[in-house]
């Protein structure tokens, strides 16, 4: 653990943890389509929140690159 | 007003907001104020605009501005200048997209050329006027000028492609069911 700033290690499995969230959705989503496309039919609003919802994990997996990139950079140091 | 549109319009610049700014300081291009070298929320507004129209655009034009204004501290003339050209950008994409009668859904080999053709002219005129008007403020110099259209071209045409592009083939089949979609 010595070897790992704590700090790295916490934003690290968060980080992780938030690729397999995302990861296990979209494999969800595949999963159960057509009930998906059923639900959507039956109320518009889920639409608008499985499409923001699917627009703001693509943005965290950026977000999860962007941050390994300025630690790869130099910017951001533990 | 409806509520929706502005719902689109928050939602998209919620989205863009966090991206640009870590854009500008992720891929900084020297000697310009608030370039980046790969644009990413211009994939996520580039995609709404072509969804809901204006609404979309306006959605990336509020984050930039945001984004190049509060965060980064500039003055009001590049605040508005880059947002002014991201709004501008996605619309000029929409207006290819209506003119050559092409689909968002991407499904022929059509509209796949015309994305990417409208993708990389937009970036263009992005960059050509975000420049322009910098190089007649005096902001930036000739040199710069060459640059930054280079920069924006390269760094929105494949930021862009490569968010936009899944997102399109992939949702909007479902963003169809939306009575806001504007291709019916």
């Amino acid at each position: 653990m010595a070897l790992i700033p704590y700090t790295l290690f916490f934003i690290g499995t968060f980080f992780c943890l938030t690729a397999v969230t995302v990861v296990l959705d979209f494999i969800q989503h595949r999963l159960a389509k057509h009930h998906y496309i059923q639900l959507i039919k039956e109320n518009r609003k889920y639409l608008y929140v499985y499409l923001f919802k699917v627009l703001a994990e693509v943005a965290l997996i950026w977000l999860i690159v962007a941050f390994i990139g300025q630690i790869w950079m130099g910017w951001i140091k533990f | 007003m409806d509520v929706k549109k502005i719902a689109i319009t928050g939602i998209t610049a919620g989205l863009c907001l966090p991206l640009a700014l870590f854009a500008i300081i992720l891929v900084p291009i020297p000697g310009l104020p608030a370039a980046s070298g790969f644009w990413i929320p211009a994939g996520f507004y580039f995609v709404m605009t072509l969804w809901f129209g204006l609404w979309g655009a306006l959605g990336g034009h509020i984050a930039t501005t945001i984004a190049m204004g509060y965060f980064f501290g500039y003055t009001l003339h590049i605040w508005m200048n880059g947002g002014i050209g991201d709004l501008i950008a996605p619309l000029v994409c929409l207006i290819i997209f209506k003119v050559t009668k092409a689909r968002p859904d991407l499904r022929s080999r059509k509209d796949i050329a015309v994305w990417v053709v409208a993708v990389v002219i937009s970036s263009l005129v992005c960059g050509l006027w975000v420049h322009t008007i910098h190089l007649f403020f005096g902001i930036i110099t000739w040199p710069s000028w060459y640059i930054g259209v280079l920069t924006y071209l390269i760094g929105d045409t494949m930021a862009v492609l490569a968010v936009g592009t899944p997102l399109l083939k992939s949702l909007t089949d479902y963003v169809k069911q939306s009575p806001m979609y504007i291709w019916k």
